[in-house]
């Protein structure tokens, strides 16, 4: 069997001369195949006496995958041509060529490929050439490929593009079988098309003259070759249909791919070079210019984007996943994921995964959140769109009385460009009381996990009531690490120090907040930040820019330095200083007495690091406190934080984009007594302890003195454990 | 509550089942990150787990399921650039095949994934997923991915055919395959039957390449295997047998399930079913002394979300052989329709009509038997004295000996879970 398709501009008669092909190839005796790829779904009609057949696309949309059918799609045309329809969605809604692929799948799947065709003919529309109306000209279903052109300059173009398609499929393999040229009947026509077929080394197979006869037949259903089998058009259509016989026995050969370049085309078809004009050269004078130093003065939509976004890095995590960490942080909320059910299983899994192991492992249960639908967007709704769905879903929501629903988008439901507004909108209207808040971060169209946490932070803050007041003694905790297990445990050690000095936790912005608590967020008067990552950073800014929110300069203060010195500056604030110095006496007496007491085990120590965290001030106040000397920080890199701010800069040698094979010499060249990592590494070496460096260490008093103690029992344990060994036998 | 997983899940593990093979997502890395850590937990095959091993780009410091980290960028030019970039990089340290998944954005992109094999030269060693149902249950996209496998790699079977039998539908996210393989070689063994390959759950390339040799297929749950064991027959005329009781879950449904192989391959099961005897023997001594104390198990009640081949026997073995109440029953999505059909007849029989078809969440139960999210999050809320995990994803308990759900071994497991699960305030 051989496998045809016929490629070309919209509009340009591929139907007419795909339907009329197919027949000249049926009359001589062949068994033929036609599979419309159009939307607009009329490639076989006058195969059919003109009436219209079930599509694909309207049997994947109406029939249960298990029930379906090849018998259902596959109709007998004009002389057994069997005829297939694509179809399509509506238009301006879902994905065309997502369906042309389902339609492929489908085939396949129900066995047409078991059918002893000759012959299969694909009519495809050109003028789109993403993935999906490119799949006929893959390999595995065109044989040779036609190219129907008329002599527009648009038409050619078409053709070009898709010639240029066909050479990112083969390379120089030749798969063109030639141009089939459908007459518009325009002055200088054929030496467009003579000259285009030159420039791309192709032969004109077959040059269909413009006639009435198209239009006679159309209007019986049928065929011209059916309707007037005399004719000269019938007979071009049956020498085309020779040529193709031809193809398959070797004796016409294909040719490979040699498209045109956009300026060499516009020099053959227009007969004039078109320069492209440089931004600096013409621009718009429309656009207001400063007065001295001409440049453009529009407002520029200012965003906030995270690390990876800015630098263009590869992207950790999904944006997506990350504005649902937000959003679901809101009690009384409901976040309904638009997409496929995977995305909701994932990300529901890790903050499953969190509660499970804040409970486990520190006995805390994390208090209410906000609950999480989806809707479960298939492969019907990748072709046509999920706003059905996706109104439904709204709706079930708003009939159950939620506040405040969150919208999160997926990857398919951006690429497919489903409209949001439109479905938030008709819900809105028939439920004022519930408040659809759209968080369109489309999965990772927006960027990573971090951008996404942003996004969720700034959505979240739409519900802030500018018009509250700050109240004394009230602050607001910002940019809790949510995916951390000991959050809770965290934060309850910050507001029992908060309330040591008589301050107050207004709003947990966002930890497991309420609506109500989110509304009142600017009653905090000081505003903490849990930690100085680069997202973290990112919300401090939008919540400063847009609320006028003030920050203290500290976030949550690990070890004894940092949370003496983030009481003092609190304390100043409260007016509760001598509370703080209390507590802070006693705290150091036990610093002072845990620090001497440890000493004589860790003094003198060599320690390696090596982090993706950037800020460790707290490790290094504990290892220079007992002693111990600090060979390295080596830097990984780090997809949430980059730089490297410390007190100690200029004491420690430090060294950025550490890698596994440095640590490992300089592990041997300098024989350290502790390694810390992030992730300790599994190999054995004598001489050399290795203990892991927290995420999210514990916050609060006493985490140093926790490490310095586990150091000293660690030195005193064999170097390497005896499972280890059996590693280096894995290996 | 965990989302349950969907066929992009279930097509990910059945090629991440294989011992030596391996699968390479086109997607963003979201897709990627959770299902190469649920691989490495279920499955792991390296000494370590620290990323700066696997620092290499495609692996994000993982050891499982490299991508192709797609971004805006090949959403609009289409992802061939990165897919011909990773398949070399991924393919020298593969001894097996590389199964390519489209993610559900990627599947828009409509990118040739056989082009890049041909380009790259690794046509044999790869398999293209190109869309894999998404939303639909995870057994289906386990399946389909499964025969894409077998399609490409099983070879005729020759003229010398094998007295080994295959073991089908157990896969890697099945919770405890390891032990449960072993418990069900034991059984089998006992009956003389040898066991070639158990497909696809920590089976090699070369295992599934002679497959087709196999005298029976042996459906374990049938979710995940029987229309592997109809390619089977169909292709190769190896029959398979399917126990209408389900899984091998419990005494009975292992009784049925010997009895239904003995009957099908002609051969002897008394040795295997004296195991099950002994077994029973020291159950009855236990539970006797604990029910003359407590009146206990029966009349405790239970409540279970699992696949169909599991909830089926579990459920009627509990229900008959302990007397304990089923408060909630539930099958996850794709179940065998004759289980689910044999299962929801059996509520009705039995009285307990309104317990089907629930989520095991709905009221306080003694025993929960579920996944291990379900179960923790229903411990945690004080709605069950005990859980069983039956599923996955798994709860964060570390199992060092090797344990399954299955068999005369899996009978005991289970009623020692249930009989301590019972005696636990809530």
């Amino acid at each position: 069997m051989i496998q045809i398709a016929l490629y070309g501009k919209g509009g340009i008669g591929k139907s007419t001369v795909s339907s009329n092909l197919s027949a000249a190839l049926a009359e001589s005796g062949k068994k033929v195949l036609q599979i419309g790829c159009d939307p607009k779904h009329d490639s076989t009609r006058l195969l059919t006496n003109g009436n219209s057949i079930t599509t694909v696309m309207e049997y994947i949309r109406d029939t249960l995958p298990e029930d379906r059918l090849l018998g259902d799609i596959l109709f007998d045309g004009y002389k057994g041509v069997s005829c297939v329809e694509a179809g399509g969605p509506e238009p301006g809604v879902g994905c065309a060529g997502r369906g042309i692929l389902s339609m492929f799948e489908l085939l396949d799947r129900l066995g047409i490929h078991e059918i002893p065709f000759d012959l299969s003919l694909y009519d495809v529309l050109g003028d789109v050439v993403c993935g999906g109306f490119a799949v006929p000209l893959r390999r595995e279903y065109a044989d040779a490929v036609f190219l129907v052109t008329s002599g527009e300059y648009m038409a050619l173009y078409a053709a070009n593009n898709i010639l240029r398609g066909i050479l990112n499929f083969d390379g120089s393999s030749p798969r063109v079988a030639g141009i089939i040229h459908n007459g518009r009947g325009l002055e200088h026509e054929d030496e467009r098309v003579d000259a285009f077929a030159k420039a791309v080394k192709l032969p004109v197979v077959a040059s269909i003259p413009r006639s009435e006869l198209f239009a006679e037949a159309e209007k019986q259903g049928k065929t011209t070759l059916e309707a007037f089998p005399d004719s000269d058009v019938a007979t071009v259509f049956r020498d085309l249909s020779e040529y193709i016989s031809h193809l398959v026995t070797g004796s016409n050969r294909l040719y490979p791919s040699k498209p045109l370049e956009n300026s060499e085309m516009e020099t053959l078809v227009l007969g004039r070079n078109i320069p492209v004009i440089k931004p600096d050269q013409i621009s718009s004078t429309h656009i207001p210019k400063g007065p001295t130093d001409g440049k453009d003065t529009l407002p520029v939509r200012k965003n906030l984007y995270s690390k990876s976004v800015r630098n263009k890095e590869p992207l950790h995590g999904c944006a997506f996943a990350g504005a649902v960490t937000t959003t679901s942080q809101v009690n009384g909320s409901l976040t309904i994921i638009h997409g496929p059910r995977s995305c909701g299983h994932i990300v529901t899994h890790f903050l499953s995964s969190n509660v499970l192991a804040a409970r486990s492992r520190h006995g805390t249960d994390l208090p209410c959140k906000g609950e999480i639908a989806s809707t479960d967007m298939g492969e019907t709704s990748f072709i046509f769109g999920g706003l059905e769905e996706l109104r439904n879903k709204l709706e079930e929501a708003a009939s159950q009385g939620w506040e405040i629903v969150f919208l999160v988008t997926t990857c398919p439901a951006g690429l497919i460009g489903d409209d949001l507004e439109t479905a938030v909108s008709m819900v809105q209207e028939q439920y004022p009381r519930t408040k659809i808040i759209p968080v369109p971060v489309d999965g990772n169209l927006a960027g990573d996990f971090a951008q996404g946490l942003v996004e969720g932070w700034k959505k979240v803050s739409e519900l802030i009531d500018n018009s509250v007041s700050p109240e004394k003694g009230f602050v607001n905790i910002v940019a809790e690490k949510n995916l951390s297990d000991n959050v809770e445990v965290n934060f309850q050690t910050i507001e029992s120090l908060l309330d040591d000095i008589g301050l107050k936790v207004n709003c947990r912005f966002l930890n497991s907040t309420t609506i109500d608590s989110i509304r009142q967020f600017k009653k905090g008067e000081i505003n903490i930040l849990a930690k100085k990552d680069d997202s973290s950073q990112l919300v401090r800014d939008h919540l400063e820019n847009c609320f006028n929110a003030s920050f203290t300069d500290m976030n949550f203060p690990i070890g004894f330095n940092e949370t003496s010195k983030w009481l003092e500056e609190l304390s100043h604030l409260s007016g509760r200083k001598n509370d703080a110095e209390m507590i802070i006496e006693k705290e150091k007496q036990i610093y002072d007495a845990e620090m001497t007491r440890l000493r004589p085990f860790l003094q003198g120590k060599k320690v390696l690091i090596n982090t993706y965290s950037r800020s460790i001030d707290w490790l290094l106040d504990i290892i220079f406190d007992l002693g111990m000397d600090v060979l390295k920080i080596g830097l990984l890199h780090s997809s949430a934080e980059e730089g490297f701010s410390s007190k100690y800069a200029g004491k420690v040698h430090v060294e950025d984009n550490y890698t596994a094979q440095q640590r490992e010499k300089d592990i041997l060249d300098h024989r350290p007594h502790l390694v810390l990592s992030n992730y300790p590494p599994m190999f054995a070496s004598d001489g050399v302890h290795y203990d892991s460096i927290p995420f999210c260490p514990e916050v609060g008093f006493r985490n140093d003195i926790f490490m310095a103690q586990r150091w000293s029992r660690l030195l005193r344990l064999p170097e390497i454990e005896g499972w280890k060994i059996d590693g280096e036998v894995i290996r | 509550m965990t989302f349950i997983p969907d066929a992009l899940t279930g097509s990910i593990f059945a090629a991440e089942s294989i011992e030596d093979c391996c699968v390479v997502l086109n997607s963003p890395t979201g897709c990627k990150f959770y299902h190469a850590h649920i691989s490495n937990q279920q499955y792991p095959r390296e000494s370590s787990l620290d990323p700066l091993s696997f620092a290499e780009e495609f692996y994000f410091g993982q050891p499982r399921i490299p991508c192709t980290y797609l971004d805006e960028d090949d959403y609009v030019a289409g992802s061939s650039e990165k897919l011909l970039s990773i398949l070399p990089n991924v393919a020298p340290r593969q001894k097996g095949a590389i199964v390519v998944i489209n993610s559900p954005g990627a599947t828009l992109i409509g990118d040739d994934l056989k082009y890049t094999f041909k380009e790259t030269g690794l046509e044999d060693q790869c398999v293209a997923i190109e869309s894999v149902d998404f939303s639909r249950s995870a057994p289906e996209g386990f399946e389909k991915t499964l025969l894409e496998i077998l399609k490409k790699y099983v070879r005729e079977p020759g003229k010398s055919s094998s007295e080994k039998v295959n073991i089908l539908g157990l896969s890697i996210s099945h919770k405890h395959w390891e032990g449960t393989i072993k418990e069900i070689k034991r059984l089998l063994d006992l009956m003389g039957v040898e066991v070639g390959s158990v497909i696809p759950a920590g089976c090699s390339m070369d295992e599934i390449k002679a497959s087709g040799q196999a005298s029976f297929n042996i459906v374990l749950c049938a979710e995940y295997g029987l229309q592997v064991a109809k390619w089977y027959e169909n292709k190769f005329g190896i029959p398979y047998i399917y126990c209408p009781e389900g899984a091998p879950v419990g005494f009975d449904a292992t009784v049925s399930f010997l009895n239904s192989i003995a009957e099908a391959m002609d051969i002897d099961a008394s040795r295997a079913l004296e195991d099950i005897s002994q077994a029973r023997k020291t159950a009855y001594r236990k539970i006797a002394r604990y029910n003359s104390l407590t009146g206990l198990p029966k009349g405790a009640t239970f409540s279970i979300q699992a696949d169909s081949s599991l909830a089926l026997p579990l459920t009627k073995w509990l229900y008959y052989y302990l007397g304990m109440a089923p408060m909630a029953v539930k099958t996850l999505p794709g179940g065998d329709p004759e289980y689910e059909r044999a299962l929801c007849e059996f509520m009705k029989e039995i009285g307990f009509t309104d317990e089907w078809d629930i989520f095991p969440g709905d009221q306080p139960v003694d025993i929960a038997i579920a996944d291990g999210h379900t179960v923790g999050s229903l411990r945690n809320q004080n709605m069950c004295r005990n859980g069983i995990e039956i599923a996955l994803p798994a709860g964060e308990y570390l199992d060092m000996v090797q344990k399954t759900y299955m068999g005369t071994t899996g009978a005991l497991m289970i009623l020692e879970e249930v009989l301590n699960g019972i005696r636990m305030l809530s």
